[in-house]
């Protein structure tokens, strides 16, 4: 649970203090005001990433040098977590009064679930971004596939390195291949490893999903029970096979990093969705299967963050969903341009916020 | 700054900001370390850097630096001739000297594969090592390059190359270094010790 966040120059807010209520927090203020500029600190204070698409150049306040942010948690893997970057670079990432030199070492210590208009693009968009979506969602599980990830990418890299070149020995590329295989292997089986865990969630259909059945299916010539061995050998026959296409195109073309993943409706992929509401929905059962996840795995409720929702769910599946939110005792912090948008008591773990230029009054 | 100097001074100083880790600063002031130092102590470091240049040249045997040839570990009778360490670099023999363990001979490679940095196999002194080999009884031959990803690859290539030679390849364990404690290492590092476990 976030207790506190303290933001300098950060995008808009030039300093700005907020204490948060235990269950529904609602910024509510109109576009352009601030609000989602306060999640996406929360979140960049957790991950030290963005979950927007905007330029992350422009996180530092117009005419000054650095940002800085910091937090207070309670039940998270740590308590006090504060990060200063300028725009040569980061300044300070400091976690409980140790500095951390790696990112790796740092990110997760607080886990959330970001709900933002951007994810839309996870159902119409390229591989990729699912790619990314399930490795992030992994990585909240076990935090050790990040690591294997970038282990993997290295490789990657160099082996597209290999392959550019007009000659090389058989058994450079060989070993290469072999290393790629295996680690490409631990990347594909913590993807698999996901995908089954959110699907044993998605199982349980949720009030303000309807009667749809949403699944995932991860893309590749695995099957669940592949273990390791039986993954990397299948990676390794693969580029065996794929060989001379490779040395013709100068790239490697099979292995985790063209994988994709189905995201299916009784049975059928999503991408040809007519309605956006419908889109929403599925999304919407996705981040909740990953809240379960997170409950089930680390027997801890991660932070939801919910930007902008209410703009294009209906007020029915909003009922549900903060309902249901409401009944796990999660905390939330949600976005609105109208607070009428958002149905909810008043009660002594909720608390209304209201955003207008850069300034948060209680 | 260094442009209130007068030339020979400037000249010192931009040759020592060239050293690693060394900015202008820290070059300056070793300059006017060497300025008021005596007569016989700069020249006695001018020398040595002159000697280093002229006199140090690759083992040709095993590659490490040395001023004769082959080098002292080599030239060595005591030292067992059938177990070859291979390392990345000079440094990382001085680093397994200075343990005393290791009482075969070595191996220096002067760099790993790395196809973006096009470093290949060319560039390294492997297929010496593959000769050493052949030539002589070899029967174990350690890599000990760094537990990176391109260190990792040449080691596989090494074993990969001497397999089909009467030659044991083994590779350095990786686990917990001394005096840590367990809550505050990675999942890599614990992972690589639970592989790398022993019975006691």
């Amino acid at each position: 649970m976030i207790k506190e966040i303290v933001l300098e120059n950060f995008r808009n807010y030039e300093e700005v203090k907020v204490s948060f209520n235990e269950e529904l927090n609602i910024f509510c203020g109109q576009n352009g005001q601030g609000k989602t500029n306060l999640l996406e600190a929360v979140y960049f204070l957790g991950m030290l990433s963005s979950f927007r698409k905007t330029d992350s150049t422009q996180m530092v306040r117009q005419g000054e040098n650095s940002f800085s942010i910091s937090g207070h948690f309670e039940g998270a893997d740590a308590a006090a977590l504060s990060i200063e970057k300028s725009h040569n670079g980061w300044k300070k990432i400091c976690a409980d009064g140790s500095n951390y030199k790696k990112k790796l070492d740092y990110i997760g210590k607080v886990r959330m679930v970001v709900f933002s208009p951007d994810e839309m693009e996870l159902i119409q968009g390229s591989p990729e971004g699912r790619r990314r979506y399930l490795d992030r969602a992994y990585f909240n599980v076990y935090h050790h596939h990040l690591r294997q990830l970038k282990i993997f990418r290295r490789i990657l890299k160099q082996r597209n390195s290999l392959l550019k070149k007009d000659a090389f020995r058989r058994q450079e590329i060989n070993s290469w291949s072999e290393k790629l295989a295996y680690a490409g292997a631990r990347v594909v089986k913590g993807r698999m490893s996901m995908t089954a865990l959110l699907n044993e969630k998605l199982d349980k259909s949720h009030p303000f999903i309807g009667r749809d059945k949403v699944s995932l299916q991860y893309m590749g010539a695995f099957n669940a029970d592949d273990d390791y061995e039986k993954i990397e050998a299948k990676l390794l026959a693969s580029l065996f096979k794929l060989r001379k296409e490779e040395e013709q195109r100068r790239i490697t073309l099979a292995g985790p990093h063209r994988d994709d993943i189905a995201i299916l409706v009784n049975g059928v992929i999503a991408k040809s969705f007519s309605s956006r509401g419908e889109m929403r929905s599925v999304l919407l059962a996705l981040k909740t299967a990953e809240t379960e996840v997170y409950r089930s795995v680390w027997g801890e409720t991660p932070l939801t963050l919910l930007d902008d929702v209410a703009s294009e769910l209906d007020i029915e599946r909003r009922k549900a969903l903060l309902s249901f939110l409401r009944q796990k005792g999660e905390q939330v912090l949600i976005t609105t341009t109208e607070v009428e948008n958002i149905p909810f008591e008043r009660s002594s773990k909720d608390s209304l916020f209201m955003v207008s230029e850069g300034k948060i009054l209680h | 700054m260094s442009g209130h100097f007068a030339k020979p001074i400037v000249q010192l100083i931009r040759e020592l900001s060239r050293f690693p880790g060394i900015g202008e600063k820290t070059a300056t002031r070793l300059a006017f370390h060497i300025l008021k130092s005596p007569r016989e102590e700069a020249l006695s470091l001018a020398n040595s850097i002159i000697a280093v240049k002229e006199q140090i040249k690759l083992c040709s045997v095993c590659y490490h630096i040395t001023d004769i040839d082959p080098c002292a570990i080599c030239r060595d009778s005591h030292r067992e001739r059938d177990i070859i360490c291979v390392v990345e670099g000079p440094q990382d023999v001085a680093s397994i000297e200075k343990t005393g363990e290791f009482k075969g001979r070595y191996h220096v490679l002067h760099g790993v594969l790395s196809p973006m940095d096009g470093v290949g196999p060319d560039d390294l002194r492997i297929d010496s090592l593959v000769k050493r080999v052949v030539d002589g009884d070899v029967k174990e031959v350690i890599v000990a390059t760094n537990p990176k990803v391109e260190g990792e690859t040449t080691a596989l290539y090494i074993a990969r190359l001497l397999k089909p030679f009467d030659v044991k390849v083994t590779r350095l364990a990786q686990g917990l270094p001394m005096g840590g404690e367990l809550e505050y290492f990675d999942e890599a590092t614990i992972s690589k010790a639970l592989e790398g476990r022993r019975v006691i």
